[in-house]
Parts: structure tokens; sequence; C-alpha cells
């Protein structure tokens, strides 16, 4: 039961979804190729599907009308594999799941796959570092919002929240959620949202559904295609951090492990032994990876922007102060 | 580039390459050590015909280089899914699944007699009775057939579950499988069942999403098998040295950092008697060795122990002995700065928190290994008021601190020197 297999792969999606149609266009199949094969398939698929090709696998034949026409006689079956099937049953004890099915339809769907194991043991996995204070799944108006939440998303449907800020205030509106957000770290779901106004769109901001409090329908709904892109845009950082990384204690791979989610451009200076990285982040988390730089110590040099390495030299000359508090036999060893 | 194809017969070479490309960034062709120019060039090319969109191109003063960069926190799907659809296959594969699942459509039970003629008569292509005997076979062991015995005869027909029967049974799933697909640990699998059905995620964004992991999962495949079977296996292993290492042990679990998405096999190494972690990312192939007779006698061990270790250290000791009380006081004004204590409260694992004096707070931990805590200590910089319990790493950090105080603020280091 491989996770690698070709049934799985790229070609066989190409050659399925060309078989869809009983007569199809060579530039239908083209249209296809882009969508679903790889960059360089062009090279290797037309050949394969091309009736008058030596290499070709037979699936097509010439019409008279130029068209092509497919050998078989049905649309190629659909069907779920024992790998997806064991994969939703491992699913099922995730208790996030439950967000996402009412109790009943867990209940039936876990019958249905009764004849399956789950693709790992429950317990196979344990992520040592997530927050403790994470989101409650099992409250019944977490769910309630959460699934309000995602069909708002999926019908650019206008909501009346109110929730607790960051800041401890509460505050109510209308809002156009976006998009759902899912941290691992933190356990947490946040909404991306614009704040409808009297005049349209009057801001855009983040909602915790840790802390709303009240959700409804408006009835009114808004397009929000185009609008989370322009809002990433504007939060995205004017000048990127650059920092200097050393390769002690293995530093440069442990680093550039670490910031391997972020957008960045490094460059090894092989002189030094020091590899330069800038990366762009999102003018929201400025503290969270201020804080992530620090925890790498005198591995990582944040040389710019100023103010952010302002920032470091600050708590830094905070921390030296506080040095002297240490057991001196600790300080002396 | 005379025989180059995009597809890979198997993923251990690839991974090495993407990964190099991904994490790091800054590797010109000379630095892919002991690989032929040929080789860099191929796996390149076939990295750019699946993932062209991710790549950029840099020239430094050491030669060319590829990066792999995305902002994973915006993408809607993992972009290295697309190196799980590059399995290659023969062209016999590929024509016996579409011509065999097309005489299969009617739902009706066939014998493999009766699909190796269906074949011939129904599309003019002819296979001999042994090699259609082998797909059903392993087309009905990934479930995308069913076998069923009629006297001496076994006759296969196809599964009658489809993605859109099982979306349109239960409301909801749908959703699920689009946000479980972005998860780690196997969501392609997830993909694989949203892309039959047409569907893409539209609906969430991953934060502290590490998408680089997901080249791992064929391993993580066998080691999670292996410790649902309670098998012993044997790891081929290239650790950081760069030397290969042949590792036997019982697999007892898969620890995963959300920290940095890294994952590690715990496992107990029957030599030395102790629990040992091992970097998924470093293990090469896995080689099961039979069933483990006590294998619930070092999971309960494993049970025991976990609360000690803070990430995936074991330290160097056997079990029962000592493990190190470590504190960490920390200041932090209770009404204006709230957010440190919760910090502290949802970061402190198996540690605890109390307050200690006027706006002091210590952590307290029983740890086997200290220093795995001092990164995440490091993270409270300019508030950490004394460090107990760990003489050796505390006096680290005060070098250190020692050394960034040189480092941002020009002082400290005559400081360092006097001392």
């Amino acid at each position: 039961m491989p996770l690698f297999s070709e049934v799985y792969g790229a070609y066989f999606r190409t050659v399925e979804r060309i078989l869809q149609s009983e007569s199809i266009t060579k530039r239908e199949i083209d249209a296809i190729i882009r969508e679903e094969a790889f960059r360089d398939s062009f090279l290797f698929l037309p050949q394969k599907l091309s009736p008058d090709s030596h290499e070709s696998w037979g699936f097509l034949k010439s019409e008279t009308d130029g068209n092509l026409s497919r050998i078989t006689k049905n649309p190629p079956p659909q069907f779920v594999t024992t790998l997806q099937k064991r994969w939703l049953k491992s699913k099922l004890e995730d208790p996030k799941m439950r967000l996402f099915l009412s109790d009943n339809a867990h209940e039936q769907l876990e019958h249905a796959l009764a004849d399956v194991a789950p693709l790992c043991p429950a317990d196979a996995f344990h992520c040592f570092d997530v927050y403790a204070d994470g989101d409650c799944y099992e409250s019944e108006d977490y769910r309630t919002a959460f699934r309000m939440l995602l069909h708002a998303v999926q019908g650019d449907e206008i909501l009346r929240i109110r929730f607790v800020s960051g800041k401890g205030t509460e505050q109510e509106g209308n809002f156009l959620p976006l998009k759902l957000e899912y941290s691992r770290k933190n356990d947490k779901f946040r909404v991306f949202c614009c704040r409808i106004g009297r005049n349209g769109i009057s801001g855009y901001g983040t909602i915790n559904l840790g802390r709303i409090k009240g959700i409804s329908q408006t009835g009114r709904h808004l397009r929000s295609e185009g609008l989370l892109e322009k809002w990433q845009k504007s939060r995205r950082c004017k000048e990127p951090v650059t920092v200097e990384v050393s390769a002690e204690r293995n530093g440069i791979e442990r680093f550039l492990m670490e910031f391997a989610s972020f957008e960045k451009h490094t460059e090894w200076d092989a002189e030094r032994n020091v590899c330069m990285v800038r990366l762009w982040y999102d003018t929201q988390d400025e503290t969270e990876l201020l804080i992530q730089l620090l925890g790498f110590g005198p591995v990582v040099e944040i040389l710019g922007p100023p103010d952010f390495r302002r920032q470091a030299a600050e708590r830094v000359a905070a921390q030296y102060a506080l040095l002297d508090g240490f057991h001196e036999e600790s300080k002396n060893l | 580039m005379g025989g180059f194809s995009e597809l890979i017969k198997n993923f251990d070479k690839t991974r090495d390459y993407v990964r190099e490309f991904f994490i790091y960034g800054f590797k010109v062709r000379g630095d892919f050590d002991g690989k032929s120019a040929r080789t860099y060039d191929n796996e390149k090319r076939r990295v750019e015909s699946w993932l062209g969109d991710y790549l950029h191109y840099g020239t430094s003063e050491r030669g060319k280089q590829v990066a792999i960069t995305v902002d994973s926190s915006r993408i809607a799907t993992n972009p290295l899914y697309r190196a799980y659809a590059s399995c290659s296959f023969t062209d016999n594969d590929i024509r016996l699944h579409f011509l065999l699942l097309d005489l299969l459509s009617d739902g009706q039970t066939h014998s493999i007699r009766s699909l190796t003629e269906g074949l011939a008569d129904a599309y003019g292509a002819v296979f001999e009775e042994q090699t259609v005997r082998g797909k059903l076979r392993e087309y009905a062991a990934m479930g995308i057939l069913i076998a069923e015995k009629n006297g001496k005869t076994i006759g296969y027909r196809l599964t009658s579950e489809t993605p859109h029967s099982l979306f349109g049974r239960f409301e909801g799933l749908a959703d699920a499988v689009k946000f479980f697909s972005c998860l780690p640990e196997f969501g392609f699998v997830g993909h694989t069942l949203l892309q039959a059905a047409g569907m893409k995620n539209d609906c969430f964004l991953m934060k502290h999403n590490y998408i680089v992991h997901t080249l791992e999962d064929v391993i993580l495949r066998q080691l999670t098998d292996a410790i649902a079977e309670q098998q012993l296996v044997c790891l081929s292993y290239i650790g950081k040295k760069k030397i290969p290492l042949e590792i036997t042990g019982v697999p007892l679990k898969i620890h995963v950092s959300a920290r940095t998405g890294r994952r590690y096999l715990i496992l107990y190494d029957p030599h030395y008697h102790r629990l040992t972690s091992y970097r998924a990312d470093f293990i090469r192939s896995i080689k099961t060795c039979g069933r483990c007779e006590n294998y619930g006698e070092y999971a309960a061990m494993l049970r025991r122990n976990e609360d000690k270790c803070f990430g995936v250290s074991f330290g160097n000791r056997r079990e029962g002995a000592d493990c190190c009380k470590f504190h960490m006081t920390i200041r932090a004004d209770k009404e204006r700065e709230p957010y440190i204590l919760e910090r502290l409260h949802r970061e402190k694992r198996s540690g605890t928190v109390e307050c200690t004096g006027d706006g002091l707070y210590t952590f307290t931990a029983d740890v086997f290994d200290p220093n795995e805590l001092m990164h995440w200590v490091k993270t409270y910089i300019g508030r950490i008021v004394s460090i107990e319990g760990a003489s050796e790493e505390t006096s680290r950090f005060v070098q250190d601190i020692e050394r960034m105080q040189a480092m941002y603020n020009g002082r400290g280091e005559e400081d360092a020197a006097v001392q």
C-alpha cells in the first residue's frame, strides 16, 4: 500500500482527465497536460497520447474531423483506495474532525470505515512543543462558530461577530471572512476578515476563533476575490530582516530548517563560513520573529533593518544587566 | 541529456536534492558532493519541471545557486506534493490500469481469463494472463478492486466507493479533507482524494507550516507500520557527520516539533538498553527484522520517561539514572505584561510555573538533557533573572549573553576578558 505510486501520479491524472471525454481536441489535451502534469511533460506525454506515434499508449484514435476519440467505452471510474480509507480513519481520531462532521456523521463514517485499520496507531505521533492553551474543539459554541465561518468563507457571506480582542476589549461588528488559518504550534484557528462598515470595507483584521463570543448571519454577501492577497501584501515587511548565521553549533542547518517556512534568500560566505540570510515576514509577527531569532543566541546576528536590530540590542542589554544576579559559581565555571 | 525522465523510481536521491534546494538555497553545483555534473543537472531539471514556479536562481561568487523559496503560510497546497506525483511506471502499467478499469466499470465480477480476453477483444491489447493476474492482485491489495472467490476461480470487481460518493454521504467530509490535506504526516493522501474529486483547498491556510518534511513521509509510513506491528527494525542512517550507520532497535514513537517541523524516531536500543532519538530526515531506508516479543515492556519504559524529555533527548543515561531539576526564573509585571506569563504557561510542557517573588516567576522541570531547553530559554532574553540546576548550560548561557552584548552593544568583551 505505497504512498509513492503511479496511481496517484500526474501522468495517470492527466490521462484520466483526457479520457473523461468521448472526443477531444489536441488543444484541449494540451490544456489538460498544462494543468495536471509537469512543466517538461510536453516533451514526453504528447507522443504517448498521439495515435500516430510508435510510442503511443493507444488510448486515443483519430477521427475524420481531426479530433481524437477514446478507445474506452466509459469515462475512467473513480475509486477510493485502502490507503485513502486508512488515512481518513486515522483522522477520525483527531478532535478537529468534529469541527467538520456532526456526531451522527462521525459515527456513520466510523461505521463505514470499520473494516480498515487507521493509517498509524493513534499515539504513534507525539508533538512535544504544542502550546498548552489550544482551542477547545469540544465546545459546541466553538464548533458552531467554526462551521458558520467556514460556510461564510466559501459563500462570501458577511457575518456579525462579537469577540474579545487581543487587548482584552469586547468588540462587535460585521465581517467578511476571507480564509481560516490554523497553526499547529499554537493549536488554534483564526480567521482573516474584512470589517464591513456603512460604506463597504472599512479595514482588515484577524479574529481568533477561541475569542468569539457570538456569531450570526447577516444574509448579506460581498465578493472576496483578491481581498486576502491585497491585505497580505500590505502586511508584508517593507524591508527584509538580514541576519548572519555562523556555522558554530550546526547553526546554519538549524537556522535554515527552522526558518524553512519563510520566504528567504540565502548566500554562503565560504571564506568566513557564515550564511547571510534575508527573511521576508508578516509585520504582525515581528515580535515572534525577534524572539525566534534571539533563541539562536550568538550563532545568529541580526544585521538589519536598524529598528529590528535595536529591539534585539535592547533585550540583550537588559539581559546583560541581569547577569550580575546569576550565581557567581555558574558565571565562573 | 539523453534518457532524461521527469518520473522517478524511488524518492531517495530526489529527496536530498529538493531538501538542499529548499532548506539551503545557497548551494552551487560543486557543493553536491560525490554526485556527477550529469546527475546534478538531471535532478535540478526534474525539480524545475515539478516546481518551476517556486524556483529562484541567483549567482554568487561561487556559481549559480538554485533555491526553492515559498512563504508557506500563504499557499493552499504543499507544492512538494508534486514530487509524490512523479512515480515512474511502464507502458503496460498504464495500459492495464485504464483498460482493465474500463472493463470493470460495469460493476460486475470478472474472472482473470475473461478480463484477459476482454482486453484483446475490446481494445486489441494482448497481454499474458499472468501479467493481468499480477495487476489485478496489486489493485486488490490497494483496495481499488475487490477479489471474490467463486469455487476455484477468483473474480475481481471494482470497489463501489468513490470520493464523490463519500463526500456526498458525509456532509462536511470534503471540507475536513481540505483541512487535513494541509497538515503534515501523510497530508498528501488527503490531497489525492481531493484531486480525484476535482476539488482544491479553498478555505484554509497554515501558519508555522514546514512543508519540506512531507518528503520524509515515505519513511514515516514504514516506521508507523513497524510501530503498529511491533517490529524490530534496522535503519540505514546518515547523520550530521555524514557517516553511514546501521542501527537496530525497537521503534516506539515519532516525536514531532511544531516549532521546526522536524520529526524524530524514538527507538529502544537493545544494545545499550536505552531510549534514543533519530532524525527522520536522516533515515535512508528501513528493514523490518521480525516481531519484538518485549515490545510492551519498551513502550512502558518510554511512557515512564517521556515527561522528563523536553523534546527528543533522553540524555546519555540508562533508565533510572538521575535527571536534572532545571529552574529558570524570569521577571514580568503581571499587570502590565500578562502575556509573558501566559506565554510561560503555554510553553512549559511538563514543567511547572510558580510565583517566587515580587514580579518573579520560576519555571521548574525534571529533564534528562537541560541543553535541550536552552534554545527556548533564550527566547526570554531580557527577563531571565537566574538559571539553576544546570551549571554547564548556565555557564554557556552567560558566555552567550556576553558575546551577544559585544555583538549588539559593543560592550561586554572587556568585562568578559577581566573575568
